[in-house]
């Protein structure tokens, strides 16, 4: 079965995946880094496929930016919508 | 270095061994906290030539008499460097400083509750091929939320000391200080570290769950009671509520709490002034020591109540772990005018005054964003422009209820404020449009668990702004009220002068010169006057207008009703209104562009910062002047 992979920046407060795939190309707005930077600094932050990551709060306007719980409490970090966006989670997988 | 270690900590380097250890880690891990609990208060801040990074040293001594430099060096997620602050870790750990000596030994700083988040950056320091230890911090915190390790097994598949220690709680940092003596059966390999790329980190990531699941013999819980906060303090609607009760708390305590010691330090130094003047009314000295010295020094050093309660409360937000929720909160709201989040802490803190507020830039990563934040940290309305404001509000703006509630006096004092922070605003979004074109940066910010503050962490952070504060006090500003002195008190006035002594000095006749220049916008060469002392402290300007008016007296309260209804004749409302607006907007403080220089490292950006203000005071103060006339004739 082919799941299907969804936008992190689509996900609601309260709802969790396990993230697949990260891909800068997917980038709506242009950030001042170099190719693959940004994918880089998500990674040593702890974005990283095979992890677990559940929505826990949104800020007030727009809903940016987004507080992610890791690997279940973990740790917790908070990025833009902006570049969640290039983060693709799969939310069939339960852990 | 003899000479410090023998200041700081009273320590001889005779007959002992000298050790250099780096202390590295990542952000939030208990760092600080282990520097304290090593070095107490042997810490010695300086910075890195040629960088604005802080270089923080402190000194130890081990059971086997040798000494320790400890390098504590910026929180990092890797050796790679993205800010200027992790290029230092990068390059002291790598040894490519050339001024800084070669480190012996790394001290690795793991946090136990987090050990994926810490242990990549070990796999990292691996590579250098320095020997290493490595402190498994807060520990006791770990235990609590239920982990538990294999130590021994870390060690073995690490192939380093591991030594389970609470900086809070001050356990196992005997056994970390053992571990230091026995460094040298640790083996020094060459350096194979090499900048990590996309694939590189994954494969560490990889590597460090390998070694988690091998040695974590029982997965904890993550903290409930940080969960718990969180969904009140990062709620869209209650936790912007709550962040605007700490700021209005904060404001209280610097407006008000702090203003009590502030005046039995004002009274200390108003007496002692006299005393000393009193010495001899007709000696140089005398005069250079009362008014130059004490009056000026004195003036700014009674800020420090100010700065202790605002660094303070910084302190604490930080400490708890607070700081990380107030700049999500404000990401978006500042992010409207091209400001990064982290900018928030630094421009609250300018409301005391520019100075802390300009160091606290530090913590923003990217080189524009900081600058921008330094450019426009000065238009908050500072603690030193209120004097200024309620001499002048007291004097011409009338004591009237409006709106059936407002006091009108109170409303224009808010519209000071409210024009520092929209202005400041303003500019910042010129800046970002026009000079710091590009992107923004994205955020990424760890929300570290909740922590309670330790009370010994608190006082030894404490120390430091005031330290640093006291030292600037008694050196640039120190210097500068001399220079300030002599310039209103040379030439001497003729025998049988009849104005003050002030309009034959160079001051004076600066100010005359000047005066054309400031017509326009309603300034006679009184105010120019006061303007030229007013650089090295705002608030001075009250006294220089006092002294030009030539009043006598020397209670400050007498001074100031005087000088209230001596305002309200010589100048018209216009010109008052003119004076607020310019003290709104214009670079009325030597300490703060000499503080950006200092951070940016160039005179270009506290030559922009000088010019623009000037340029914004200018403007301003001839369009309220002109409307004022307008409107009032």
């Amino acid at each position: 079965m082919t799941n299907k992979l969804i936008s992190l920046a689509k996900l609601k407060v309260g709802m969790s995946g396990v993230i697949e795939k990260i891909d800068e190309a997917l980038l709506p707005h242009n950030i001042e880094l170099e190719a693959g930077e940004l994918e880089r600094r998500l990674l040593e932050i702890g974005i990283i496929e095979g992890v677990h990551v559940k929505v826990l709060h949104f800020g007030l306007i727009k809903k940016d930016p987004i507080a992610l719980q890791l690997n279940n409490g973990e740790i917790t970090v908070a990025i833009r919508r902006n570049e969640a966006e290039i983060i693709l989670v799969n939310q069939s997988i339960r852990k | 270095m003899s000479v410090s270690v023998n200041v700081s900590g009273g320590i001889s380097l005779d007959n002992s061994k000298h050790l250099r250890v780096a202390l590295v880690g990542k952000p939030n891990c208990g760092k600080t906290a282990l520097f304290n609990a090593l070095t107490g208060s042997r810490q010695k801040v300086a910075n890195y030539s040629g960088v604005t990074v802080e270089k923080k040293h402190g000194y130890f001594k081990t059971p086997e008499n040798t000494l320790v430099t400890l390098v504590d060096l910026p929180g990092t997620y890797s050796l790679r460097s993205r800010s200027p602050d992790e290029k230092v870790t990068r390059d002291v750990v790598l040894n490519q400083f050339k001024e800084e000596k070669p480190v012996d030994l790394i001290m690795a700083v793991v946090d136990a509750t987090n050990l994926s988040g810490s242990l990549r950056l070990v796999l990292e320091l691996k590579q250098t091929g320095i020997p290493l230890i490595i402190a498994l911090n807060m520990i006791d915190l770990a235990k609590l939320r239920g982990f538990e390790y294999d130590i021994e097994k870390l060690s073995s598949l690490l192939n380093c000391p591991v030594i389970p220690t609470s900086a809070v709680k001050k356990s196992g940092i005997s056994n970390l200080v053992a571990e230091v003596d026995r460094h040298d059966q640790l083996e020094t390999t060459s350096n194979r570290w090499q900048e990590p790329d996309r694939d590189m980190v994954r494969e560490y990531h990889k590597e460090v769950h390998s070694i988690i699941r091998s040695i974590e013999t029982r997965k904890g819980m993550p903290s409930l009671w940080s969960a718990r906060l969180d969904k009140l303090f990062l709620h869209p609607v209650l936790g912007l509520f709550i962040l605007l009760t700490i700021l209005f708390c904060m404001f209280q305590a610097v407006f008000s709490w702090a203003t009590i010691p502030q005046g039995w330090m004002q009274d200390t130094f108003d007496s002692l002034q006299a005393h000393v003047a009193a010495l001899n009314p007709n000696s140089f000295l005398v005069s250079l020591v009362a008014n130059g010295i004490i009056a000026g020094v004195g003036s700014v050093i009674v800020f420090l109540p100010q700065i202790l309660t605002i660094s303070l409360f910084i302190i604490l937000l930080e400490d708890t772990g607070y700081m990380a929720r107030a700049a999500f909160l404000m990401d978006k709201l500042m992010g409207g005018v091209g400001l990064h989040g982290r900018a928030f802490i630094p421009l609250l803190s300018s409301f005391a005054c520019a100075i802390p507020g300009i160091m606290a830039t530090r913590t923003i990563e990217n080189r524009k964003d900081r600058l921008v934040t330094i450019l426009i940290a000065p238009l908050m309305t500072c603690s030193a422009r209120l004097p200024v404001y309620t001499l002048l509000i007291s004097a011409f703006i009338p004591v009237k209820t409006v709106w059936g509630f407002a006091n009108l006096q109170g409303l224009v004092m808010f519209a000071l404020f409210a024009a520092g922070i929209i202005f400041g605003l303003i500019m910042a979004f010129i800046f970002k449009t026009f000079f710091f074109k590009g992107d923004r940066q994205p955020l990424m910010l760890e929300l570290p668990s909740y922590k309670a503050p330790n009370l010994y962490n608190v006082l030894l952070e404490l120390i430091k702004p005031a330290k640093s504060f006291l030292r600037r006090a008694g050196t640039i500003i120190l210097s500068v009220m001399i220079i300030i002195w002599f310039l209103s008190s040379f030439p001497l006035p003729p025998e049988h002068a009849t104005a003050p002594a002030i309009d034959y000095s160079i001051a004076g006749i600066v100010g005359k010169f000047l005066e054309p220049l400031f017509r326009p916008i309603g300034f006679n060469w009184q105010i120019v006057v006061a303007l030229i002392p007013g650089m090295a402290a705002r608030e001075v300007a009250v006294s220089v207008l006092a002294t030009i008016f030539a009043l006598s007296g020397t209670n400050d309260d007498v001074i100031r009703e005087g000088l209230t209804v001596i305002l309200q004749h010589a100048w018209t409302l216009p010109t008052a209104l003119s004076l607020i607006t310019w003290y709104v907007f214009a670079p009325q403080c030597i300490s703060t562009l000499a503080v950006a220089k200092r951070e940016t490292n160039s005179w270009k950006w506290p030559t922009i910062m000088f010019i623009y203000q000037m340029m914004l005071a200018y403007l301003m103060s001839l369009a309220v002047f002109n409307l004022a006339r307008y409107f009032i004739h």
